[in-house]
């Protein structure tokens, strides 16, 4: 989960042009299918079994092999099928598989525990960091749902989506799961995926949290911020506001993901920080706003930027927080307004797997 | 060597782009004039994504909401508007005078013409201005009066009108959500089925109300049908299918030249109303921006705003049109009163017959009636699908 997270974190209103993944590509690449877990654990093993370094007729159970490598079993049946399937491993009378001679030929069942030293690896094995097929297609569903909302009301057909990532239903649900626990979509009562229309209220309400809960992580991660920071900060809003023109998608970004995400982290309250993050209707209507339009950002949101960063200079950090509070009122009007103006856009490309209902 | 012409493209509706104003213009001003007519929805669109496509953006005070915040509009210099100082109080302040307060329901003009400090649209006087206050009218809708049931003409005239079982069948609505919704919103409220918290911001529940009473009357037979165009709303009625419907008053025109007797209703509960204005791209610069600043000048010297009195609809600056009419075109469209002779309408010798009074009455008691202002909502674009969800049903 450390990689959704880090996604969050920077999902950020006003960080209005952080670029939405390509919602159409939904091919695995080669680079990506060798990150997955079945294949990391499937060649670890062979080496393994090929350097001899374990021992022939270890019997190797699910289970134990999982908690090594620290995920389901799911990936570890996976792997000892193409290790069946490759002669390397066995089946018996028993349970499991066992380990073959270096020949192929079969050898008597060795019961013994399973641990690193037994699987013939010298340390152990880093935690596998790489993401499942759910976590692999979260962005993607997550993008092309965002992007749908604004323009209308939608049914997620749950075996399109599977067809179209290569994955099976049950794992598009569990994103789709993740994403009803993010508000993004809901569940009918004939059990149909629903999404959108995004609607003012939930864009404000969103805001009203923000309003709400920024301002204290604020307050708490203000005093430790290093001061050489602020100055940075301070220099790069300097810089906007003498040119605003020259200030592209990524030099936005870093704008916003310095006041609202890196000002912040100091909070020591995690779940605070994560419940800021999921607050992200306003995102998605300033990418969808920012997208079509291509604008250099307002005067008004650098201005209320750089008051925020003079007063935590100046060490005043209540004021610091009322004016991150007032900055994020008036980030409500703005986005209120953006959210009007995509009435009149013209439907984008979604993907099949979203039928419209309006 | 001559310089060639100045081209200028106006992006509007049939409302003010009219093939005899735009000929005028162009001889009047020595340029070349192209008009490109869409219906709302796409001058909007086209408005916000595209100001490389036009110079001058012809349209409603209230579409300003979906245009305003993507920069396509430059701000006008009044310094540079010539008659800016005759322009009445209405678009400026809200109100048509101290005695007549106007209501804020909706998107009133006024919250949408100041360009201030911060960029942003508000009331607060400035030098600059978003579009220039022309055009606008009070609507309700019209009825064939030999169609209606004793059981209505009896009362009052009501938006309620447009539900009622008796006229089942031979209703009629316009088909755009910012217009067509709240005059749906209006006969909601005025037939007693639902009440409105502020009837030009509905939220998510009382939108979800009104389609749910509306696609409820469509799946009875309700309503014969939805029109964009005066054409299609004034053929509606023509071929005697619709006896009663939301109306702009140039549509009246056609409904007058096909011989019906028909009447424009001066509803109980008050008119719906808009005003149009024009506005420049922000890519217009040079001689084609001296060229649109010459237009939108040329709209207030009067006899734009008389062409489009005979049309039933009304001017910024009144006083200077009058010039361009006579006495009696003045005061049966101005001040609401009987024809004093057969009266001309914009491009023929007749319109009006000797003796004939305007529905709802004089300028001042027709636009001091209005209930609501054609409005962009906040919940705008949820109101957008879910109207369009009833138009499909």
């Amino acid at each position: 989960m450390t990689r959704r997270a880090g996604a969050t974190r920077s999902s950020r209103p006003d960080a209005a042009t952080r670029r939405l993944p390509d919602i159409g590509s939904t091919d695995v690449s080669p680079e990506a299918d060798s990150r997955l877990r079945y294949r990391v654990i499937h060649d670890q093993l062979k080496s393994a079994i090929a350097l001899g370094n374990i021992a022939p007729g270890l019997v190797l159970l699910e289970g134990p092999v999982a908690r090594i490598f620290g995920t389901s079993r799911v990936p570890v049946r996976k792997a000892f099928e193409m290790l069946h399937a490759g002669g390397l491993l066995i089946t018996f009378e028993g349970r499991g598989y066992l380990v073959a001679r270096a020949d192929g030929s079969a050898p008597e069942p060795l019961r013994a525990p399973i641990s690193e030293e037994t699987l013939g690896f010298d340390r152990p094995p880093e935690p596998l960091d790489i993401p499942t097929n759910a976590e692999r297609i979260y962005d993607s569903l997550e993008a092309a749902i965002s992007l749908g909302i604004v323009f209308g009301h939608f049914r997620i057909d749950e075996s399109h989506a599977a067809e179209a990532f290569g994955v099976s239903r049950g794992t598009v649900r569990e994103v789709l799961n993740r994403l009803r626990d993010r508000g993004l979509v809901e569940k009918s009562a004939y059990s149909h995926w629903l999404c959108g229309p995004l609607t003012a209220r939930a864009v404000r309400q969103d805001y009203e949290l923000r309003v709400l809960l920024e301002p204290a992580a604020l307050r708490a991660s203000g005093p430790t911020l290093p001061r050489e920071k602020l100055e940075a900060a301070l220099r790069d809003i300097e810089c906007a506001i003498d040119d605003p023109d020259s200030v592209h998608a990524a030099a936005l970004h870093h704008l916003e993901t310095t006041l609202h995400d890196t000002f912040l982290a100091g909070a020591s309250n995690r779940k605070l920080l994560a419940t800021i993050s999921h607050a992200h209707m306003p995102l998605i209507v300033n990418h969808a706003f920012y997208d079509a339009f291509r604008l250099h950002p307002e005067m008004g949101t650098l201005t209320e930027h750089r008051t925020v960063i003079e007063l935590l200079l100046q060490g005043k950090f209540d004021a610091a927080s009322e004016a991150l509070a007032a900055h994020l009122r008036n980030g409500e009007t703005r986005t209120r307004q953006r959210l009007k103006v995509l009435a009149v856009l013209p439907d984008p490309d979604l993907p099949a797997y979203m039928h419209r209902i309006a | 060597m001559h310089p060639s012409k100045v081209e200028l493209r106006v992006l509007g509706t049939t409302v003010t782009l009219q093939e005899h104003i735009r000929k005028r213009a162009e001889q009047d001003l020595g340029i070349r004039l192209r008009f490109i007519v869409q219906d709302g929805g796409a001058v909007q669109r086209d408005g916000a994504m595209h100001p490389d496509r036009y110079e001058l953006y012809d349209q409603w005070f209230h579409s300003l909401d979906c245009v305003w915040p993507t920069h396509a509009l430059q701000p006008i210099e009044l310094a540079r508007i010539r008659r800016w100082n005759e322009v009445n109080a209405l678009p400026r302040t809200g109100q048509m005078d101290p005695a007549h307060q106007a209501t804020n329901a909706g998107c009133a003009p006024a919250d949408r013409l100041y360009v201030q400090p911060d960029g942003s649209l508000g009331r607060e006087a400035s030098e600059r201005i978003s579009m220039l206050p022309l055009t606008h009218n009070a609507d309700s809708f019209v009825y064939l009066e030999d169609a209606m049931p004793a059981s209505l003409t009896e009362t009052d005239e009501s938006w309620a009108w447009l539900l009622a079982p008796e006229l089942s069948g031979r209703v009629a609505l316009q088909a755009d959500a910012a217009i067509g919704a709240i005059d749906a919103a209006l006969a909601v409220e005025a037939s007693g089925l639902m009440r409105f918290d502020d009837i030009g911001n509905l939220d998510i529940e009382e939108i979800d109300g009104l389609i749910a009473i509306l696609k409820d009357y469509k799946r009875r037979g309700h309503f014969a049908g939805f029109w964009s165009s005066f054409a299609e709303a004034a053929q509606l009625m023509i071929a005697n299918k619709v006896a009663i419907q939301s109306i702009w008053s140039p549509a009246t025109i056609e409904l007058e030249r096909a011989g019906l007797k028909f009447r424009l209703a001066r509803p109980r509960e008050g008119y719906r109303a808009w005003f149009g204005g024009i506005g420049i791209s922000r890519l217009a610069h040079g001689r084609v921006l001296d060229a649109a600043y010459d237009y939108l000048n040329w709209w207030q010297e009067g006899w734009a705003g008389a062409t489009v009195a005979r049309q039933g609809f009304y001017i910024s600056n009144p006083e200077r049109s009058r010039a361009h009419m006579d006495a009696a075109e003045w005061s049966y469209w101005y001040d609401g009163a009987r024809a004093s002779a057969d009266l001309p309408g914009p491009t023929s010798k007749h319109l009006v017959p000797v003796g004939q009074m305007r529905d709802g009455g004089s300028y001042l008691a027709r636009m001091s009636r209005i209930a609501v202002w054609d409005s962009v909502m906040d919940e705008h674009n949820y109101l957008v699908r879910r109207w369009t969800e009833f138009m499909r049903s």
